[in-house]
């Protein structure tokens, strides 16, 4: 039993990975994938927070969407990461006694949530989950991002992920990939997957204190940073790959910053 | 058939702890902690007002959005020299800029969320200043800002208003939500503690102990209203001087 909650919380968690920045509606072969995202604030140069939510649902009426196994996120170029000031927390944290709670509150980089689900027979067994992302590498260019999935009821799940951040072809900038695992839940029942989810990576009020020269400094976590300069939107990209073989790519301009030069 | 019928047992079991677990909704629950410092009839005196919030299975409790605070019959509030900032004022300027003269206490508070599958916890400073009346009534408002991990601020609002015995009147208070990150639940209250007047000094004739204390202590009442739509009250005294 506890092999089958683990391989439904991997799927849990593949198809919620597939979230984060996108925005727009593509209808693949067998998913409807709608995606809304937004960068608040949206002003040139600062801080800011990237917010997305993703439903995806099967083209068969009654039948659940297919598991995913694995996507890519591409941001747009110029967005940059800025991770002074924020600790890393590590897998073995994540999966040891103390669960997320154990990370260093500064390592961590978003939160999301949303509904999973299941199939047996002819009943879809829908479960919350939960988001937590934090920081697992925090040098500059080799940033590496760690995604805990935590789902509580009907069935306990608790599952780390991690992504390497990467800089991507033009006209991306940052962008990073999840390989999921195809994971079977119960005998004679369907592979788990993802029916909605939300995440929040970022925030431009986040402060953290440290010790600088024995004193106790604050100090501004920018983290992503919008750019300059935008000529006609924010390009962004997810490409979403499922179980029955299709992939759901979705490109989508998000609008220019504000005060942005061209 | 056999696993069939297995299959099917497991589906309803998983079911039905699900429509379970969705039903059970916990009830935030509040406690307050009245004092006056000194405690002494008819004189100069300092109220601090803790007020602890808590969720009945210890999840956190839900984010407040307005309260009712019941004063003692006979407390004696004397705003004579007190001066008024706006609530304008204080959400651009965080109170700086506002006379001197408005503000009327301090204190301090605990706020808390449940992102993702973590508690974030954050210390908040308060500051208590007069606003201009509403309807020829006093009115009160707190200023609480947090530095960190967020950085955030709210205004409480809150208005003075008669009430029936044992009280003698309530601050009605309007609760702003309190943010978090887009998309993730807004912060809760865990405690605060905020103290009004003080014993001497520019604040000393501000709030005076009631002369006379019934029998059973100086009555306080607090209605708490939460985000979820429900409520809850809660009483307490300060014991006779």
């Amino acid at each position: 039993m506890e092999r089958v909650m683990s391989r439904f919380g991997v799927v849990l968690a593949a198809l919620l990975g597939c979230i984060c920045l996108v925005g727009a509606t593509t209808a693949g072969a067998a998913e409807n994938v709608t995606i809304h995202a937004a960068f608040t604030p949206n002003k040139a140069g600062s801080p800011t927070n990237a917010s997305g939510s993703t439903t995806i649902m099967s083209t068969i009426p009654g039948e659940i969407p297919s598991p995913i196994i694995g996507f890519t996120i591409k941001g747009p170029a110029g967005l940059t990461l800025n991770t002074k000031g924020t600790g890393t927390c590590s897998v073995a944290i994540l999966e040891g006694p103390a669960g997320p709670e154990g990370c260093p509150k500064n390592s961590v980089a978003g939160f999301g949530g949303g509904m999973g689900a299941l199939k047996l027979g002819t009943q879809i067994i829908e479960e919350p989950f939960t988001l937590n992302f934090f920081l697992g590498d925090n040098r500059p260019g080799h940033t590496v991002l760690l995604l805990y999935v935590n789902a509580v009821s009907p069935v306990s799940i608790q599952l780390t992920f991690t992504a390497v951040v990467e800089k991507e072809a033009a006209p991306y900038g940052l962008g990073f990939h999840f390989n999921i695992p195809l994971i079977p839940t119960l005998p004679g029942a369907s592979d788990a997957t993802v029916e909605s989810a939300h995440v929040s990576i970022g925030a431009p009020n986040v402060f953290y204190y440290e010790k600088v020269h024995g004193k106790r400094k604050r100090v501004h976590v920018k983290g992503l940073i919008l750019p300059k300069t935008c000529h006609g939107g924010l390009p962004v990209e997810t490409s979403i790959s499922f179980q029955d073989g299709t992939t759901n790519e979705t490109k989508l301009k998000l609008p220019c910053p504000k005060g942005s030069k061209k | 058939m056999r696993l069939k019928l297995s299959t099917l047992c497991i589906a309803a079991t998983l079911a039905l702890c699900a429509s379970l677990t969705t039903g059970a909704q916990a009830a935030t629950v509040a406690s307050i902690a009245p004092s006056f410092a000194p405690n002494h009839a008819g004189v100069g005196t300092a109220l601090t007002l803790g007020i602890t919030f808590s969720n009945q299975q210890g999840a956190v409790p839900e984010p407040l959005t307005h309260m009712v605070v019941h004063l003692p019959a006979g407390l004696s509030i004397n705003l004579r020299g007190i001066g008024t900032c706006s609530r304008a004022h204080l959400e651009k300027q965080l109170g700086h800029g506002c006379p001197a003269s408005a503000r009327v206490g301090s204190g301090s508070a605990q706020v808390g969320a449940h992102l993702g599958a973590i508690n974030l916890n954050e210390h908040a400073s308060l500051t208590a200043w007069r606003g201009p009346n509403q309807g020829g009534r006093s009115t009160l408002q707190i200023l609480g800002i947090g530095l960190s991990p967020l950085e955030e601020h709210v205004v409480l609002s809150g208005v003075l208003e008669p009430d029936s015995a044992p009280y003698g009147q309530k601050l009605v208070m309007t609760v702003p939500p309190i943010p978090t990150l887009t998309g993730e639940a807004n912060a809760s209250v865990l405690h605060t503690s905020v103290t009004i007047g003080a014993a001497r000094g520019r604040l000393g004739g501000l709030l005076r102990v009631p002369r006379t204390c019934p029998a059973h202590g100086f009555a306080f009442g607090g209605d708490f209203g939460y985000a979820d739509a429900s409520s809850s009250s809660t009483t307490a005294t300060i014991p006779c001087p």
